[in-house]
């Protein structure tokens, strides 16, 4: 009845090879700069691959440049963005899912415009925003500012998670003597912690991959995000590539390989929230 | 005490009625069942009983006290969900224990409660069991465990059996009516299986499209059916219904199908000359006849249920389905002779759907 | 359960606030901006109508930006949809390796744009940049050239990383209506003797359709302010031949200080998009209905 596995199995691969090849090659090379020694990064003609492998560049990268610190103040910036958007993105999914209320479908029109607006036509505002309020350099208020952006999609992704659970569960509880709040504590967040979990680590990811807002009102090298701190060494006049790389996938190996195994629960949640 | 009376109760969903002026009167230990199609409100009136859904207008007395707006948390009601709504995190000792939690009782006294209601519902085995390693029949049980364990005033039933299969029913069926006359628990069930309705109600309540139909004992509704859709609604097979017109002829009157064929009804001196009517046999009232007696039945369907042998077939134009012993030998009958009991048949205004009494 | 009562209000309200807060405040200050004349350090001088949005459109620079903003647009939209189509197809078949080939086509959404910016740019190295080095390799050039030195070669190739980048969001969408497409349909074409192509054409494109307009404005959206690729490796250049609005904005605002004028540009762009933005909510909340 079906074309054989096999037969589809080589017309799949062959027609994807071209784009697999367009992805993964600039990945191996990162990986082969990064442990390049550093004469041979700029040999002419170039080599593809290293005479030999320098894995420990993957250390002197700490010394050698400030990466550590811009790595710090990312996973300061993206936690607290996260723990914001959480809690204030929670409790209003939960109210979209439970409750039928005036000012629902306006609500709902507001997040749809805060996600549009993308923060390059902004950033100008919120600049001054900062500078109004005496925050330039704030990381903690540059983490409110991307809580601020992540809002519209914690609040999609969390409802069309939140809709899962039945509202059957809450209402027996009641009936069973459970006021609100134990209901919400007992019945409902244990069941919502995979998806509040879900949600979040996109919302991590989101900030930890943040550009514009912060290359445009960051002003003190000290208090770069590991982005900035990245695109900072490739301004030098002599680039040191492989110290580059090195950070390049220090700053997206993680990260990636979150992305990836969330990456399933992405495409339920896109189409249902953003779709439906 | 646990009685609950319904005075013009009524629901509203943004202007558009979907309760309308609901009386009724739940005594003490009674097994009241809410029986309609989907669709007619059942479930909406078990919600508001329970003060999950507000109540439009009227009254709900619970012991006679206004409680329109006690808050679910205290009617003292237990509820059995469709989806048996049981804790997906909780085992089965937790999900019942949970309201007997709340209630701040000492630890050891709720233990010996669960472990009894667990016994007595034979699944003192599975206590340390997620509900979602459970079969269907164990979590009804566990659901039920939970509603019984608090001791309430009231038992709350929407349609708990309803995901379950055919033979699992009549068990679970049998369990809850035991349970309930042991433990004289008020209870109001909703359902839409007529079967469950008529085996396990003290009353019925028979809805239809927000309104009342009728309230009655299983036997008045089915004996005695006010109108059309309380006769048509229980009993299986269905009654037979046969239209036609009265023609009155000295004091008697009779009545004559389109195709000239007269049945015999019962001489109600309110049926009017030329009254459109429609005339309703149960299958079970119908018996063997002759051909010097009987109406002629054109076999058309057999069927041996084990129990019985049912027919369907036709009276000249009309339809008809007939219940017998399953002793009578039926074997490619294809001519039959009837007659029926007169006095049990029931005549509806065609126009009213009333019945005409 | 309906209720008319605060209650929802107040889960609500945290979120609103903190959107409302971060997000109309800059647009507010950017109106009151552009209708004022601004000096560099953002003092404001007095009102002056419209004569900021006059200044920045008449400007040839800014037509030539918004024109290639469009080609822009334009350009990654159409290629990442005509590339993303038969591949989230492909992937909904099955085959050997699916789990594999999945994972890598969706790799470039888990790595920020800056940072594929950054690698592109060391890839496009004119001496030491493994394109130049492969392609050589191959036959295909003669000598190395300078990719990012030339807007014509540079404008092509950020389309084409554009496309790359924007390439796994787009097949999540369609991924998500293609499994959403009942199967027993296929089964039932399938019995009546139709072919792939035909089932193709006659089921799965037509039900798909919704998910493709949504792809497409979505990523309308998502490139037309996409700043990161461009910026990164020619920053707008070589002499504003790469600029699109988003690169041209930064360098009104943060690098001429022409603060007026970047604010009257940041209130246009807020406009287009306002339009898109109607444009897909009237396409969301039709669903929703």
């Amino acid at each position: 009845m079906r074309r054989s596995k096999r037969k589809q199995t080589l017309i799949a691969w062959l027609v994807l090879s071209p784009v697999v090849f367009v992805i993964l090659f600039p990945f191996v090379v990162t990986l082969l700069t990064a442990i390049k020694p550093r004469n041979e990064l700029t040999a002419i003609p170039p080599h593809f691959l290293p005479s030999q492998f320098h894995w420990e560049n993957f250390l002197t990268v700490w010394s050698e440049t400030n990466i550590s610190h811009a790595l710090l103040n990312s996973l300061y910036i993206s936690t607290l963005a996260t723990l914001i958007a959480i809690l204030v993105g929670a409790p209003a999914a939960y109210a979209m899912t439970r409750f039928d209320f005036r000012g629902r479908r306006a609500y709902r029109f507001f997040l749809l415009v805060t996600q549009m607006l993308s923060p390059i036509v902004l950033v100008l505002g919120l600049f001054r925003l900062m500078v109004t309020a005496g925050v330039v350099d704030s990381l903690s208020f540059l983490a409110v500012i991307y809580a601020a952006f992540n809002v519209a999609f914690c609040v999609w992704m969390l409802q069309s998670y939140f809709e899962t659970i039945p509202k059957d569960l809450e209402e027996s509880a009641w009936i069973e003597g459970a006021g609100r709040v134990r209901s919400l504590l007992t019945i409902f967040l244990p069941l919502a912690v995979p998806a509040i979990t879900i949600v979040a680590m996109f919302t991590f990811v989101n900030s930890w991959n943040e550009f514009i807002i912060a290359f445009s009102t960051l002003r003190d090298s000290s208090s770069y995000t590991i982005q900035l701190g990245i695109i900072e060494m490739t301004g030098y006049y002599s680039i040191r590539w492989d110290y580059v790389m090195i950070s390049v996938i220090l700053a997206s190996l993680p990260v990636a390989i979150l992305f990836s195994w969330l990456q399933k629960h992405l495409i339920g949640g896109l189409t249902t929230g953003a779709v439906k | 005490m646990a009685k609950m009376q319904l005075k013009a109760i009524k629901k509203d969903y943004s202007g558009t009625a979907i309760l309308h002026d609901i009386n009724i009167q739940i005594d003490e230990g009674e097994f009241v069942v809410l029986i309609g199609e989907s669709g007619c409100g059942k479930s909406t009136l078990l919600r508001m009983i329970c003060g999950l859904e507000e109540i439009s207008s009227g009254e709900l007395l619970i012991d006679g006290v206004l409680s329109n707006h006690t808050p679910p948390q205290q009617r003292d009601m237990s509820m059995v969900f469709q989806s048996y709504a049981l804790y997906p995190h909780m085992n089965v000792y937790d999900n019942i224990a949970y309201g007997l939690k709340i209630q701040k009782q000492p630890k050891e006294q709720i233990k010996q409660k669960v472990q009894k209601i667990a016994t007595l519902l034979g699944i003192e085995g599975y206590l340390d069991r997620l509900p979602k390693n459970l079969s269907g029949g164990q979590r009804q049980r566990v659901a039920m465990g939970r509603a019984i364990v608090r001791d309430p005033k009231f038992f709350l039933f929407d349609e708990p059996l309803s995901n379950l299969d055919a033979k699992l029913r009549v068990v679970m069926r049998k369990e809850i009516k035991l349970l309930q006359k042991r433990l004289g628990t008020t209870t109001i069930y909703v359902t839409h299986d007529q079967v469950e309705a008529m085996t396990m109600a003290d009353k019925i309540v028979l809805l239809d499209q927000g309104h009342i139909v009728q309230t009655g004992t299983p036997k008045e509704l089915y004996d005695h059916p006010n109108s059309l859709f309380a006769a048509t609604f229980l009993g299986s097979p269905g009654i037979s219904l046969i239209y036609g017109r009265i023609e009155r002829e000295g004091g008697v009157a009779h009545f004559v199908t389109e195709d000239k064929i007269a049945f015999p009804i019962q001489n109600l001196p309110s049926l009017q000359e030329n009254q459109e009517v429609i005339l309703g046999i149960r299958p079970r009232d119908i018996h063997l006849s002759t051909e010097a007696e009987g109406l002629k039945m054109d076999v058309l369907i057999h069927e041996y249920t084990g129990a019985e042998n049912i027919l369907y077939g036709t009276i000249g134009n009309n339809e008809i389905s007939a219940a017998f012993s399953r002793k009578e030998p039926f074997e490619n009958a294809n001519t039959l002779y009837l007659v029926y009991e007169v006095d049990k048949s029931h005549l509806f205004d065609a126009k009213t759907k009333q019945a005409i009494l | 359960m309906k209720s008319g009562s605060l209650k929802p209000l107040l889960f609500i309200l945290p979120s609103f606030l903190l959107a409302f807060v971060i997000i109309a405040y800059p647009i507010i200050d950017l109106v009151r901006l552009s209708l004022n004349d601004v000096g560099t350090f953002g003092e404001m001088h007095g009102f002056i109508g419209l004569e900021n949005y006059h200044y920045v459109t008449e400007d040839e620079l800014f037509t030539e930006v918004l024109l290639r903003t469009l080609y822009w647009t334009f350009f990654v939209v159409a290629g990442t949809i005509a590339i993303s189509l038969p591949i989230a197809l492909i992937l909904n078949e099955d085959f050997y390796g699916k789990g594999i080939a999945r994972t890598i086509i969706m790799l470039p959404w888990a790595i920020s744009l800056a940072m594929t910016a950054v690698i592109w740019k060391w890839l496009l190295n004119p001496d030491y940049g493994m394109l130049n080095h492969l392609l050589l390799g191959l036959g295909l050039i003669d000598e190395n050239i300078g990719w990012l030195a030339d807007a014509d070669t540079a404008f092509p190739l950020q389309i084409l990383i554009g496309i790359l980048v924007s390439i796994p969001f787009t097949i999540s969408i369609l991924m998500g209506g293609l499994t959403s497409i009942p199967t027993d349909i296929y089964e039932a074409a399938h019995l009546d003797g139709s072919s792939y192509w035909q089932r193709l054409k006659t089921l799965t494109l037509p039900l798909l359709r919704p998910f493709i307009n949504i792809a497409v404005v979505l990523n309308v959206i998502y490139v037309f302010n996409s700043f990161p690729i461009i910026w990164i490796l020619t920053e707008g250049g070589p002499s504003n031949g790469t600029d699109i609005l988003p690169t041209y904005l930064y360098k009104l605002a943060f690098r001429d200080g022409e603060i007026g004028l970047a604010a009257a540009l940041s209130v246009i762009m807020l406009l287009i998009l306002l339009g898109f933005t109607l444009f897909y909510a009237y396409f969301a909340m039709k669903k929703e209905d």
